[in-house]
């Protein structure tokens, strides 16, 4: 035994009591037989109530392998909110289609909108294209502004590229220039009129209706030509910065009352270059002496130019002319250019012809000349 | 240990368990020795006690690796110094050995440094049982006491120490298929009893009675009385932050009881503790409800620390007997008078004991718990 005073500790049982509160949990002891058959009867009823459901329910919306259906296998109206088609994880992203009170609604996996048609506009917007196999009817079709083609089917387009062909059956294109400097280096215009399928000689007159308008042809920057196979027939002016060549013929047929006795006052040269002469007026003119009193170029050298006959060859003048293959009087101009080098026109350095408007002068003076001289040997 | 003769002071030994034959290492080998046995407060389970001995190494023989033939510890070219080694520390007085402890080595640090050394912590046979597993059964079987229950328990965990086990009440059959300690746990508080390795390394499961029946070991008094031991600091406590008065017993996954002591509630409001006490009747589980909420339901002031010299223990009396064999769940009582002049006397359960053991010095702090007088039948 130790050596201290040991201590007694008296016991005092704990009963319950007032000042006590017991709160027992006990769990669910096993059903007896009876409690089982009692649930199971309970159950028969439950089903066979199910069973009435289901059987009240044969015209009601039913779940058939994956598809909702009724009884005719087509439901004809449901009321919801909302209606999101998605094979995502989420019906608020990604790849989906929401039809709801505001329209129907498209969006790629990234949950970006690719299409929406709404339901109380009508308005349809989609970022992709549109392919349909048949009629786009409707009021007008805009495309972003640059291309309209109205309910009249008139088509304004701004800046508009056409790589295919245009074609009209009947009716005008018009109100706009054609031009082929900014969009496409070269191109053909094709006109076609009257009632066969072949360009007609009245294709240009058929297409240019309007003879008030003038209609102006710009060639291309290297070669600049309007070529026809037939006439260019015009009320109005034909007119150019470039010029006009015909391979045949180029023809006023005017009648006798636009006939005039005016000096003729055009230049055609061995090329076939047909220019406005020059005109004989003072007003145009300056520096003006006696032709006599300009040593180089006294006419007295025109009388040292051989007066010649010949023919000309085959393939410089037509022969339905009627002076072909017959000699005709006239001069050599290399001839003249030699006595008289004013008289003759050059054309890329060579002597090309010989110029009336230069001898007619010269001429002149040298019968004036003679006219004195004449009149003074007769005393006159 | 010079200051340790065993005549006015205990000699302290370290014994290896080698070859079958306890082996005192080395005295002068012992840098210092802590043991720590218990638990700190009443409501907690008793946790494993621990012993941390750092020896002197310039000998090398601490080296678990060092195989030299030399080497006391190498048998059969084997060093025993590893993991399991069992190991016990005697206090001796007037020839009569009082083992403290008794444990099994845990882990070994070596410090090879100039001044070498080796820690070596042991631990007692509540963590040998920690690592045991109850198997689980197909269906539940073992309907016992709580004694029989920790008794197999035991078994299961290959605990071949002696035993002590004491705990009538009946428990419900188990499936197990949890850790031994879980299932011995679940036994303590179906007897609101306490398990502990005790100082004889004696695996103890003590009942709920058995707090009427313990020795008062020792008298700490600053009075210097004959037969009083002084001690040099107490902490005492009021115990308020320590009151239950709403206990919730569940048995198994089955049922649930719950006690609840009025008067405590009204004065410090519902402060709730539940037990995992899977006892065979509703009755059992209803007491032990009543208890749990009764035990601590009124706050007592408690002696949370007493500290003292044990070199000086035997100065007023013979008492390194008393000392040397005071146990876990022994009385002790503590009185002081105060600054202002008032006696008090606490009475305290031992709850926790620690040593600490230089060449030179033995300090021992023990824990307690007011002594509490509540019983039930069960």
């Amino acid at each position: 035994m130790p050596l201290c005073p040991q201590i007694t500790n008296t016991p005092i049982t704990v009963v319950n009591s007032t000042d006590f509160i017991v709160t027992s949990v006990f769990p669910v002891v096993p059903a007896t037989t009876e409690q089982v058959n009692e649930a199971l009867e309970l159950a028969q009823d439950a089903l066979d109530e199910a069973a009435l459901a289901f059987a009240a329910s044969a015209n009601a919306i039913q779940i058939s392998s994956n598809t909702i259906v009724n009884a005719s296998n087509q439901m004809t109206a449901m009321n919801t909110n909302g209606i999101t088609v998605y094979a995502g994880s989420s019906p608020s992203s990604g790849a989906r289609v929401v039809m709801n009170s505001a329209g129907i609604a498209g969006f790629n996996t990234s949950g970006t909108a690719t299409f929406a048609i709404g339901a109380s506009t009508g308005n349809v917007e989609m970022t992709g294209a549109l392919f349909t196999g048949g009629t786009i009817s409707g009021g007008s079709l805009n495309i972003a502004g640059n291309c309209i083609i109205n309910s009249s089917g008139l088509l304004t387009a701004t800046g508009a590229s056409i790589t295919g062909a245009i074609n009209a059956s009947s009716g005008n294109i018009g109100g706009f220039n054609i031009t082929a400097s900014t969009y496409l280096t070269y191109g053909t215009l094709t006109l076609w009129g009257g009632s066969t399928a072949a360009p007609q000689t009245a294709g240009v007159y058929d297409a240019i209706t309007d003879p008030n308008r003038n209609a102006t042809f710009y060639g291309l920057a290297t070669t600049g030509f309007l070529s026809t196979l037939g006439y260019i027939q015009t009320v109005g002016k034909i007119t150019g910065g470039g010029e006009v060549e015909a391979l045949g013929e180029l023809r006023a047929t005017f009648g006798a009352a636009n006939s005039v006795t005016s000096t003729p006052n055009a230049w055609m040269s061995t090329t076939g270059q047909l220019r406005r002469s020059t005109s004989s007026s003072i007003r145009y003119k300056e520096n003006v002496v006696n032709l006599i009193d300009v040593e180089e170029l006294h006419p007295r050298k025109l009388l040292d130019i051989p007066v010649r006959a010949f023919t000309y060859k085959t393939d410089e003048l037509s022969s339905t002319d009627d002076r072909s293959e017959t000699l005709i009087p006239g001069f050599i101009a290399e001839e003249v250019d030699n006595a008289y080098p004013m008289g003759a026109d050059y054309e890329n350095g060579d002597v090309e012809s010989w110029n009336d408007r230069i001898l007619i002068p010269g001429m002149l003076a040298l019968i004036q000349d003679l006219y004195k001289e004449i009149a003074l040997l007769k005393g006159e | 240990m010079p200051a340790f003769d065993g005549v006015t002071t205990p000699s302290v030994s370290v014994q290896f368990l080698k070859s079958g034959t306890w082996t005192a290492v080395t005295t002068s080998d012992l840098i210092q020795i802590d043991i720590r046995r218990g638990r700190v407060n009443q409501s907690d389970f008793d946790s494993s006690g621990v012993s941390v001995v750092i020896f002197n190494n310039t000998s090398g023989y601490y080296d678990p690796d060092n195989l030299n033939a030399g080497n006391p510890w190498v048998v059969g070219g084997v060093n025993i110094l590893r993991d399991g080694l069992q190991m016990r520390i005697i206090a001796t007085i007037s020839s009569v050995a009082y083992p403290l402890y008794y444990g099994f080595l845990e882990e070994t640090k070596v410090n090879q440094g100039v001044v070498p050394s080796t820690a070596m912590t042991f631990v007692d046979g509540i963590a040998y049982i920690a690592d045991a597993q109850a198997p689980a059964l197909a269906t539940a079987g073992f309907a016992e006491t709580a004694a029989l229950r920790v008794g197999r328990m035991l078994d299961y965990a290959g605990w071949t120490g002696s035993r002590s086990l004491t705990g009538t009440v009946a428990m419900l059959a188990t499936t197990q298929n949890a850790s031994c300690m879980s299932l011995i746990y679940q036994a303590v508080d179906s007897i609101a009893g306490r398990f502990y390795i005790s100082r004889l390394g004696v695996a103890t499961l003590v009942p709920l009675t058995d707090k009427f029946s313990r020795p008062t070991q020792l008298l700490f008094s600053d009075s210097k009385a004959s037969n009083t031991v002084q001690y040099s600091q107490i902490f005492t406590n009021p115990g308020t932050y320590f009151v239950i008065n709403q206990a919730v017993i569940s048995r198994g996954d089955e049922k649930q009881f719950t006690a609840q002591y009025t008067p405590s509630v009204n004065a410090y409001g519902i402060a709730k503790n539940a037990f995992d006490a899977p006892v065979a009747t509703d009755a059992s589980a209803e007491k032990l409800a009543l208890y749990e909420a009764r035990k601590l339901a009124s706050p007592e002031t408690y002696v949370e620390k007493i500290e003292f010299n044990c070199l000086a223990v035997g100065d007023l009396g013979l008492l390194y007997p008393d000392f040397l064999s005071t146990e876990l769940s022994d009385q002790v009582s503590v009185q002081r008078t105060t600054y202002d002049g008032r006696s008090n006397q606490w009475n305290l359960v031992v709850e926790g004991m620690a040593h600490t053991i230089t060449q030179n010095n033995w300090t021992a702090a023990y824990t307690t718990s007011a002594i509490n007088p509540y019983l039930i039948a069960i």
